[in-house]
């Protein structure tokens, strides 16, 4: 009798922490019902017709200052017309997003509006609208930045919606570049750049000395942006050769195992949770143990923030950033690549909804709010008349090389290049790239291997 | 006798340096509670904080707020896992006491399953939880949860070990399925079913990649989801490691006091075989 007195007991701790459970899930739901019951109520005294704000899901994974910048043009959106109610849904990662979508698609609870993840991947396999099939009248396409609207237009029509553009650029310590009697002009190409070790090594940066002459990012954008440079391409012009194991690229990645491996110039970090080997790579050169790195135009923001707090701290950093250096005698020529607003293609979205999302991307790129933006994280904007806006030219004048990444798109940036397989041959660079630089395997060997790999995913579409 | 010690210690010589391996990244953890961004990153690294300063880290409990998702993470994890392992009972008793030929295709055919990569599960689960609309909600997460295969597999082999003369006797003194269930086989199984439930509230409580999909709205956030978001913050530089410290170290606390509430139980699941006492 014991016994069953306890398993009544359970069984009602169960049930109680199940109800709990319900009461919490369901608990939001009630108080906006009855909020938004409350509210029908007042408008139906005046109204007799209530019309509920139409939902937009949207999902992004910006955090940090980027997240609290979209979240305030969304809240601005939501306050200002009751038409639609954009309502955010933060995804952990750009991967995370393309995972999540794979299962939206097949369960159809696919969100009205995305931006982030791979698009063109969703693109070719038609499960993405053609932006311009909703863009409202006010949406001024002509305005975009040329290579923007280019990486946004498919077939002649603007498939995705451009949101704000990147370029890696360099963030550099002009403290330790004086120091050293070098100007901003031995940054000009890699060679003399990594030809400034000797007279950076061991300058004192307060609490540390620098360790090293520059930290290039983990990934194949660094060595791509230099590839670029040197003339190498991912694709023959026939688009049906894989290049990547070209002399241009073998010569651009050997000489990146040398400063790393061999001479010990350069330093990678890689791996961690998340954006760590990012965060690391940074702090080397907010704390003065490399003179810099190559970074995104989304750090400026916080990495300006971060070097005035380590001043403060007793570390000595002169925040500047430049465009990107050449490779040899070459001109600088690194990828530019722009976040895309994309509405997919789904049963469970309303046509009122693809209208409503295509509104609030109106909204949110609209000049006013896409300078707002650029200030506020420090991506490019992808708009032309962001330059003229007065509250833009303010934010030019003061603070330093805001604009190095803007002026680096329009002088020496190229579009981002499409992989037609969908990713293989990026991934495959990706590996090869990160054999070289974590485990020193010879550049030659690594991109051949890659190249190979590559070739057979493309021969695999091009046939 | 001096063999004895000479066993002992040798015995020692091999634990207790492995012991140190093993609790290294959890000192870590619990010590970067107390330390500077500055200190966690230096090199050559240091284990102990220059200064314990406990003001701060009380600051950051406040700060990480991490309370819905503990308990969202509790809820599934135990409501989860009690449901889950009712039904995995009832199978095992039935494959196993009620055996015919067909049951032990059926098993067999549980078993395959077994075999098949969890990240392939996850579109047709979702489609499954989508049509019965039961994507992001809790209750959807831990009904994809209910059936168990490591839970048969691991209940059918502490079921057969077993005596059957227990179950049969009690058939003769006529009790019913429920009865035995009740009276003998769960008496008799106690370490293998604790065993069961810790491995599953664990996985359960730390599951990340599922959920993921699955939930969409941050009030139902696992802790696990609620972690990453310190280091999903694209362009997030600057976070506060301590945070990141103190906030891993409070996920990982109710996992292990259940571990150490009922460690008896655990190991003997682990080491011994169950029934035969």
């Amino acid at each position: 009798m014991k016994k069953m007195k306890k398993i009544v007991v359970l069984f009602v701790m169960i049930m109680m922490v199940s109800a709990c459970g319900k009461t919490t899930d369901q608990g939001t739901e009630n108080a906006d019902t009855v909020a938004s019951g409350a509210a029908s109520n007042t408008t139906a005294s005046k109204d007799t017709k209530i019309v509920e704000p139409i939902e937009i899901e949207f999902w992004h994974a910006l955090g940090g200052s980027l997240g609290d910048g979209l979240h305030a043009i969304i809240d601005d959106y939501n306050s200002t017309q009751s038409t639609y109610m954009v309502k955010p849904v933060v995804v952990g990662s750009y991967s995370e997003i393309d995972e999540k979508l794979q299962a939206a698609y097949a369960g159809k609870t696919v969100p009205a509006l995305v931006v982030g993840g791979s698009q063109d991947v969703f693109f070719q396999k038609g499960l993405v609208e053609y932006f311009e099939d909703y863009m409202p009248e006010t949406y001024d396409k002509e305005d975009i930045v040329g290579g923007f609207l280019k990486a946004g237009t498919r077939d002649d029509k603007l498939a995705f919606a451009p949101a704000y553009g990147t370029s890696q650029v360099l963030y550099y310590n002009k403290a330790v570049l004086t120091e050293a009697g070098a100007t901003v002009d031995d940054l000009g190409t890699w060679g003399t750049l990594a030809g400034l070790y000797d007279q950076v090594k061991g300058i004192d940066t307060g609490v540390n000395t620098i360790e090293y002459v520059w930290e290039p990012m983990w990934g194949n954008g660094n060595i791509a942006d230099m590839a670029s440079s040197n003339g190498g391409r991912y694709v023959s012009d026939d688009g049906l050769t894989v290049t990547i194991n070209s002399p241009e690229w073998v010569e651009v990645l050997e000489q990146v195992r040398i400063w790393i491996h061999d001479d010990q110039k350069m330093r990678i970090h890689s791996g961690g949770q998340g954006w760590e080997y990012w965060y690391k790579t940074m702090d080397d050169w907010v704390y003065g143990k490399s003179l810099g790195y190559t970074g995104s135009p989304g750090d400026y923001v916080i990495a300006f923030d971060a070097v005035k707090k380590a001043n403060e701290e007793g570390y000595i950093n002169e925040f500047a950033v430049t465009h990107q250096p050449g490779f040899g005698n070459h001109d600088p020529a690194p990828y530019f690549s722009s976040l895309m607003y994309f509405i997919p293609k789904a049963d469970n979205i309303t046509e009122e909804q693809k209208i409503g999302a295509a509104d609030f991307v109106t909204f949110a790129t609209n000049t006013e709010n896409t300078a707002a933006f650029s200030i506020a994280t420090g991506y490019a904007a992808v708009r032309n008349s962001v330059l003229d806006f007065p509250e833009y030219q303010e934010y030019l004048t003061n603070n330093p090389d805001a604009d190095a990444a803007l002026k680096q798109i329009d002088q020496y940036a190229v579009p981002e290049w499409i992989d037609p397989t969908g990713g293989a041959i990026m991934d495959a660079l990706t590996e090869a790239v990160d054999k070289v630089e974590i485990e020193n395997i010879p550049a030659q060997k690594a991109l051949d291997a890659a190249a190979e790999k590559a070739q057979r995913e493309l021969d695999k579409i091009k046939q | 006798m001096k063999k004895d010690k000479k066993i002992k210690l040798v015995k020692h010589c091999f634990l207790i340096p492995s012991s140190i391996l093993f609790a290294f990244p959890f000192l870590w953890m619990v010590f970067g509670i107390f330390k500077t961004n500055n200190e966690i990153w230096q090199t050559p690294y240091q284990l102990l904080p220059g200064a314990w300063d406990t003001g701060r880290v009380l600051d950051s409990l406040q700060n990480i707020q991490f309370g819905r998702y503990i308990f969202n993470s509790f809820y599934v994890g135990f409501v989860g896992t009690i449901v889950m392992l009712i039904a995995s009972t009832l199978f095992t008793y039935a494959i196993v006491f009620m055996g015919n030929r067909y049951m032990q295709w059926l098993f067999y055919l549980v078993l395959a399953i077994y075999m098949l990569p969890g990240a392939v599960t996850y579109v047709p689960v979702y489609v499954i939880l989508a049509n019965i609309g039961l994507v992001d909600s809790l209750t959807g997460l831990m009904f994809s949860y209910v059936a168990s295969v490591f839970a048969v597999f691991y209940l059918r082999q502490s079921f057969k070990k077993m005596s059957k003369d227990y179950v049969e006797a009690a058939r003769i003194d006529g009790a019913n399925h429920w009865k035995i269930l009740r009276h003998v086989i769960f008496p008799l199984n106690k370490s293998a079913f604790y065993t069961v439930f810790v491995l599953t509230f664990v996985q359960q409580y730390n599951n990340y990649m599922w959920p993921s999909i699955l939930l969409k709205d941050q009030n139902k956030y696992l802790i696990s989801q609620g972690l990453r978001q310190f280091f999903i913050q694209d362009g997030a530089y600057g976070m506060n490691w301590s945070e990141v410290m103190l906030a891993s170290t409070v996920t990982i606390i109710p996992v292990i006091i259940i571990f150490i509430l009922g460690q008896r139980w655990f190991v003997t699941g682990i080491m011994e075989d169950s029934g035969l006492k």
